[in-house]
């Protein structure tokens, strides 16, 4: 999709009539859009300022089509998104372009993989993702915009269109869109991304994984007890996860189970070090559920009667605190061969 | 070589890549959970057509498929 091909007839309608309208040319993701006109994607572009809204900020497979500023100022303004959103959107699209992302895989593979988005810090407050009660859920404009307004890009610039551009068996509903904010205030511990070497005031995650898996305890005041039903939802044959050591685990904790694990002395590293511990099947089962197997070499070499962790090393067991009130977390494995991108904002004009 | 349920995926594949006319081979879909003497039968169906491809510098119909 480029400016140019939206015509002025086209951009004079909205609402309703824009998805019959859009819907003839294969775009958009069936809900109704936002018309991009020249004045809104201007308007939008304030959101980015100092930059050149014309420069290519990535190509993205399977299509390799070239995504400027102004191309994801037009997907954000038919999502619905604010000028204060853009910046987000922009570092995840060139977050979703590292190699290590797999992007072409990713949008291509018969998995139900979709990319999930977290924002940490200023930009968070600044413009008005949540990271609280509900926040992998409706409700909130700049979530729910940003992930939308990402799955747009990859539709109409990517090309990855179910069919001839992403091949995925059932789809799933992170494909519409997935994104929150990490919630910093309730975590005890330091924010995301100086656990993964980025020190910046801002900063976004890309994580291509399935949708999220519930972890449920009400009762336990131990890490232990919690944390065996997280490496519980963690240790299942039926994920990539398991035939694939490479793959992360992201492990959505919230506020009261985090806590309960940081009164008890416990770092981020002491959770994805156990969770490495515990999270594991034994290896003749594993065997025997995948004839095909990408594997650690050493793994491979484990006797059957031993138990092979879900993941080759605990730095891919990723863990941030997100959500209110309650005793609910998450897990969100890989699609396997990818790895999540951290990347600082830098489209903010400070 | 590809399978026929996703030949669309990848003949848009090798179409944005700069080879539309890229010589492929279909086979049935899926090859996943198929018994290994079906799946030689497949291949052996197919061997004169990957012959010709590989020696013809076309698909048999003169272009991708």
């Amino acid at each position: 999709m480029t400016v140019d091909t939206v015509s002025e007839d086209l951009l004079q309608v909205d609402g309703s009539d824009l998805v019959e309208a859009l819907a003839e040319h294969g775009w958009g993701d069936g809900l109704p859009m936002v018309a991009p006109t020249p004045t809104r994607v201007e308007a939008m572009l304030t959101g980015s300022p100092g930059t050149d809204p014309d420069e290519v900020v990535a190509v993205l497979p399977p299509r390799f089509g070239e995504a400027t500023r102004r191309i994801l100022a037009v997907n954000a303004v038919m999502a619905g998104c604010r000028p204060e959103h853009l910046p987000v959107l922009i570092t995840a699209v060139r977050a979703l372009a590292h190699p290590e992302v797999n992007l072409r895989g990713v949008n291509a593979t018969t998995h139900n993989v979709a990319p999930l988005v977290v924002v940490h810090g200023e930009v968070a407050r600044s413009a008005g993702y949540h990271g609280g009660r509900g926040a992998l859920g409706p409700g909130n404009r700049a979530n729910a915009t940003t992930g939308r307004a990402l799955r747009l890009v990859l539709l109409h610039v990517a090309g990855a269109t179910p069919g001839d551009g992403d091949a995925s068996t059932q789809g799933g509903p992170a494909k519409y869109g997935l994104c929150f904010a990490e919630n910093a205030d309730a975590s005890p511990w330091p924010i995301y991304p100086s656990a993964v070497g980025v020190d910046a005031p801002s900063a976004v995650t890309v994580h291509c994984g399935e949708a999220p898996h519930n972890v449920h305890d009400m009762e336990s005041d131990d890490p232990i007890r919690i944390l065996d039903k997280v490496a519980s939802a963690m240790a299942t044959t039926a994920q990539n996860n398991a035939c694939i050591s490479q793959g992360e685990h992201f492990v959505l904790l919230c506020p009261e189970h985090a806590a309960t694990c940081a009164v008890a002395g416990w770092s981020r590293r002491d959770v994805s070090s156990y969770l490495f511990q515990k999270a594991r099947l034994p290896a003749t089962e594993l065997k025997r559920a995948f004839g095909l197997r990408a594997w650690a070499p050493w793994m491979d070499q484990l006797a059957n009667d031993e138990l092979v962790p879900m993941t080759e090393h605990p730095d891919n067991i990723r863990i941030m605190v997100v959500g209110g009130p309650g005793k609910h977390s998450s897990v969100v494995p890989s699609w396997g061969m990818t790895r999540s991108v951290t990347l600082p904002i830098h489209e903010l004009g400070d | 070589m590809t399978t026929n349920a996703l030949s669309d995926l990848a003949t848009k594949t090798a179409t944005e890549l700069g080879l539309p006319d890229l010589r492929m081979v279909s086979v049935a879909h899926p090859i996943g959970g198929v018994d290994p003497d079906e799946i030689r039968r497949r291949a052996d169906n197919v061997v004169d057509e990957v012959l010709a491809l590989l020696t013809g510098g076309r698909t048999l119909e003169g272009s991708a498929r």
